[in-house]
């Protein structure tokens, strides 16, 4: 008896939900307050929705710089919170902080979160890191010992020799971008050379200290007199600031003739077989991006995408299909499509890997298929907001690799204004089957 | 300057909604306007400990099953609904519960109650899902387990030294079991696992949490009632578990050995063993590898690691070494840190005092994601019987002494035969077997 007044409610639920569903996607964000410090830039973002403060420090080298790689400054930046005493981690313990420490290809970065009350102490004990000169080698010794037996367990996972064999089809044997799949370098615990590297890498002109969560500038403003030590540019490095300047080499990759049309990798003991359809895809302020979202999203990016729909759900012919970019998104990506299945089934699933996307190329999205790409887009762009600290990372990314302000933000809009026949131009144009490359990872015999 | 002995107080907590339908379904709304998303979470309380003996995996096979469709929804519906909107949604099997989860705009939620209600009451069973459901997770189990070293590793490890408990066997089953599974029943488990009886609904968002709850009764609350939580498992502590395991597999060339002590899961202990475990596993000065790999250079590294289930605390300590190390004396190093830990010296009003702090950050930086609120609330209402608890849980935490967290050492690590498990590579590269003898005297 309750069963038909349930449907109805359903049906009721579903027309009102189809034509309100975007309505909250389009709020406003909030705004970030910004000024220098002399050549270092504040951010903060005030927000007290709870009691934390999130601190965020920021210097512009990166380890695609030659000088940082040249000198070990990734290792130099990241050892600089290990005493030999733990002084330092003992301090980021009472405070009930984990101290991320870290650099990445553009920037090295130390951040943690505390209570607001706890901002003062926290960014005392940000300066004092800063500060040590007592490094713990013998911790570097075994972080360097730890990432061999990492690298040793990495080269018989399949999924990341599938990225290193789709990374090397791409990518130049020197392309800083292929060193996350390729055996790491040997290190230095030389103490002298490493503070030395560090104390480099904290004076380069140009930082950033971003503040998010419940405190507002007449609290945060005082705290940060004096709080960095005098700017001084890189020893013997003409390092600019801007991301977009460096490393102009990194536009390119290998030319589509001189990747080979398939590359088979063999592993021990598998039962599946793995593969990866492979080309390069643009960066995210690439004029050509919105469409590459919208043509993605439709081909791989959900549940019931055309590679799903093929591979999964009509014949049981894997887990799962994924597209997946490597790379930095600032520069021409890695682009994979990727599934898997058991040994046995390689070839059926290979033909229709192939086919969905050649009948993708041929015949391109539809409308219906546009609209709810669009809304995704637009949709997601929630999550971005659930927390201050987001909200700013966002806002620093753009600023790093030298972005036009506001670009995220305005993706789902551009992608919005595109045309049916704009997608399924830039479709026909960037997935024909001939641009893209196949990796297949598989048992040895 | 800090002074360790305070703690700040957590901001007042929202207020929840928390009743039981008269069809048996329990209802949690917590309405916070701050959050942009709603998370609408169905915990249904099964998980893989409750199946039986010639049907492991079963649960994890249903979960996908309920993607199937329902009476008045087509298979792609809820999918599309969430994907069309940037939403997000999923579905996952643990030992415990399996759980339907979804977050997306607030004016997406009369959707999914709708849906969620509708494949309470009509599922979509058919041969044809079932087969390729099969297929599918067989897969899902070769990615996961078969070529996985690490899982496949874990997964022996799990079934020897918890044989015959219902923790035994992974989710995910074995494919013998999953070849098995017959569409009869699965409409029996649908049928007696996934009522309203045995379902807790969560909503989670900036919600108008009265408005939201009348719109739940007319939905999910019309689910005709049946379903009821199956038998309770017995507990790991307490266990009769088997006390040294030992496995070869295609790792890399170090020894692993790990001393694992289980841990009450009375709510006497409840906090302590958090503090305890925050202390140890989760502080950035681990007194355990403070000892064996610092101090005395006997090890590669060390870790301190917890498993925490509704049925089972555990407590594990860890090291690897170079593999020419024997594996009594790679447990005898451990026995010895871990009787030197025993002297307490790590265990002070202030390092106790640090370690709450740590866990007010980590629950206040929870309250900003719908998700990890609504995870919280379900996971406190299934395993602890007390919803509140996902609110409380810092002023609980507050109450935890420096007495209490000792008494929890001293009686069930300190004073206890931890269960032993040893992992060998299969491959030692010759200079290693050959001079790995030498590493104390340059071990860095």
């Amino acid at each position: 008896m309750k069963v038909p007044r349930l449907r109805a409610k359903l049906l009721a639920s579903l027309l009102a939900a189809a034509t309100t569903f975007a309505a909250h996607a389009t709020t406003a964000p909030p705004t970030i307050e910004q000024w220098q410090m002399g050549t270092d830039t504040v951010f903060l973002l005030e927000d007290h929705r709870t009691p934390l403060v999130h601190v965020r420090l920021e210097f512009p080298v990166g380890n695609w710089s030659a000088w940082a790689h040249d000198n070990h400054a990734a290792d130099a930046f990241s050892i600089q919170a290990y005493d030999p005493e733990r002084r330092l981690l003992a301090r980021a313990d009472r405070l009930g902080v984990e101290l991320d420490v870290g650099m990445a290809t553009v920037s090295a970065w130390l951040q943690a979160t505390c209570l607001a009350e706890d901002t003062g102490a926290l960014l005392t004990l940000m300066r004092d890191v800063l500060a040590n000169r007592d490094f713990d080698t013998s911790e570097l010794g075994r972080w360097h010992q730890q990432r061999d037996l990492a690298w040793d367990a990495n080269r018989k996972d399949p999924q990341f020799t599938l990225t290193q064999a789709s990374a090397r089809l791409l990518l130049a044997e020197d392309d800083p971008r292929r060193r996350p799949w390729e055996e790491p370098a040997g290190g230095t615990t030389n103490e002298a050379r490493l503070v030395s590297a560090r104390d480099a890498v904290v004076r380069v002109p140009g930082r950033v200290i971003a503040v998010s969560g419940s405190i507002g500038r007449a609290g945060v403003e005082p705290l940060l007199d004096g709080f960095l030590p005098p700017p001084q540019p890189l020893p013997g490095e003409t390092l600019t600031t801007t991301a977009t300047e460096r490393h102009e080499t990194l536009q390119t990759m290998r030319p589509p003739a001189a990747r080979p049309d398939e590359t088979t990798v063999t592993l021990p003991r598998l039962t599946q077989v793995y593969l990866a359809l492979v080309r390069d895809a643009p960066p995210r302020h690439h004029p050509d991006y919105p469409a590459f979202q919208i043509a993605s999203h439709v081909l791989t990016g959900h549940f019931y995408s055309r590679m799903y729909v093929a591979l999964r759900h009509d014949a049981g012919e894997t887990y799962t299909v994924s597209a997946r970019s490597y790379g930095t998104i600032h520069r021409p990506l890695v682009h994979t499509i990727r599934t898997f299945t058991h040994t046995a089934n390689a070839g059926r699933t290979e033909r229709i890997f192939r086919d969905t996307l050649a009948t993708f190329h041929a015949e391109g999205i539809t409308e219906d298929e546009r609209n709810d790409a669009v809304g995704n887009l637009t949709g997601r762009r929630l999550f971005q907001r659930q927390t201050p600290r987001r909200i700013l990372a966002e806002h620093l990314t753009e600023r790093r690799l030298a972005f036009p302000e506001g670009l995220f933000e305005s993706l789902p809009t551009r992608a919005a204004a595109l045309s049916l026949s704009d997608i399924n131009a830039f479709i026909e144009r960037f997935y024909d089957p001939v641009q893209f490359r196949l990796v297949r990872v598989e048992a040895e015999d | 300057m800090l002074v360790a002995a305070t703690v700040a107080a957590s901001p007042p907590a929202p207020d929840l909604l928390h009743e039981r339908l008269e069809n048996g379904l329990t209802v949690s709304i917590l309405a916070d306007t701050n959050m942009p998303v709603v998370a609408t979470q169905v915990w249904y309380h099964v998980g893989s400990a409750n199946e039986a003996e010639d049907s492991r995996g079963f649960a994890h096979l249903f979960e996908h099953l309920m993607f199937g469709g329902s009476a008045n929804f087509a298979k792609d519906e809820l999918m599309r609904h969430h994907t069309r909107g940037g939403g997000s949604w999923n579905g996952y099997t643990s030992l415990d519960e399996t759980v339907y989860v979804s977050a997306l705009a607030p004016a997406g939620l009369g959707q999914v109650l709708a849906m969620e209600a509708d494949r309470m009451a009509h599922l979509n069973l058919t041969e044809e899902n079932l087969a390729n459901e099969k297929r599918i997770v067989t897969e899902e189990l070769r990615l996961r387990i078969e070529n996985n070293p690490l899982t496949r590793v874990g997964t022996s490890v799990q079934g020897a030294v918890l044989a015959g408990h219902p923790y035994a066997i992974s989710p995910v089953g074995t494919q013998e079991d999953i070849e098995r599974a017959t569409l009869a029943g699965a409409r029996r488990f649908y049928q007696t696992l996934y009522g309203p009886g045995n379902a807790h609904l969560v909503i989670v968002g900036p919600v108008d949490a009265a408005a939201t709850m009348a719109e739940v009764r007319q939905t999910l609350g019309a689910v005709p009632a049946r379903g009821a939580p199956p038998p309770d498992i017995p507990d790991v502590y307490g266990w009769e578990l088997r006390r040294a395991v030992s496995f070869t597999e295609d790792l890399p060339p170090v020894k692993v050995a790990a001393m694992a002590f289980p841990l009450p899961t009375d709510p006497a202990n409840r906090e302590a063993v958090r503090v305890l475990h925050q202390m140890l596993a989760r502080s950035a000065v681990d007194p355990f590898e403070e000892e064996l790999v610092r101090r005395r250079r006997m090890a590669v590294f060390a870790m301190t690691e917890g498993l925490f289930f509704r049925r089972g605390n555990v407590l594990a300590f860890g090291a690897a070494y170079l593999p020419y190390r024997r594996e009594t004396t790679a447990f005898r190093l451990i026995e010895e840190t871990l009787a030197d830990m025993s002297r307490l010296e790590w265990l002070t009003d202030e390092t106790v005092a640090a370690a709450k702090r740590a866990l007010l950050v980590n629950d206040l930086e929870r309250r900003y994601y719908a998700e990890d609120m609504a995870r919280a609330i379900g996971t406190a209402h299934w395993r602890y019987g007390d919803v509140h608890y996902a609110l409380e849980q810092s002023e609980h935490i507050r109450r935890v002494t420096r007495a209490d967290v000792e008494a929890l050492w001293q009686r069930h690590i300190g004073s206890a035969e931890g269960v032993r498990v040893f992992l060998k590579p299969e491959h030692v590269p010759w200079y290693i077997a050959a001079f790995g003898w030498l590493y104390p005297l340059f071990a860095p």
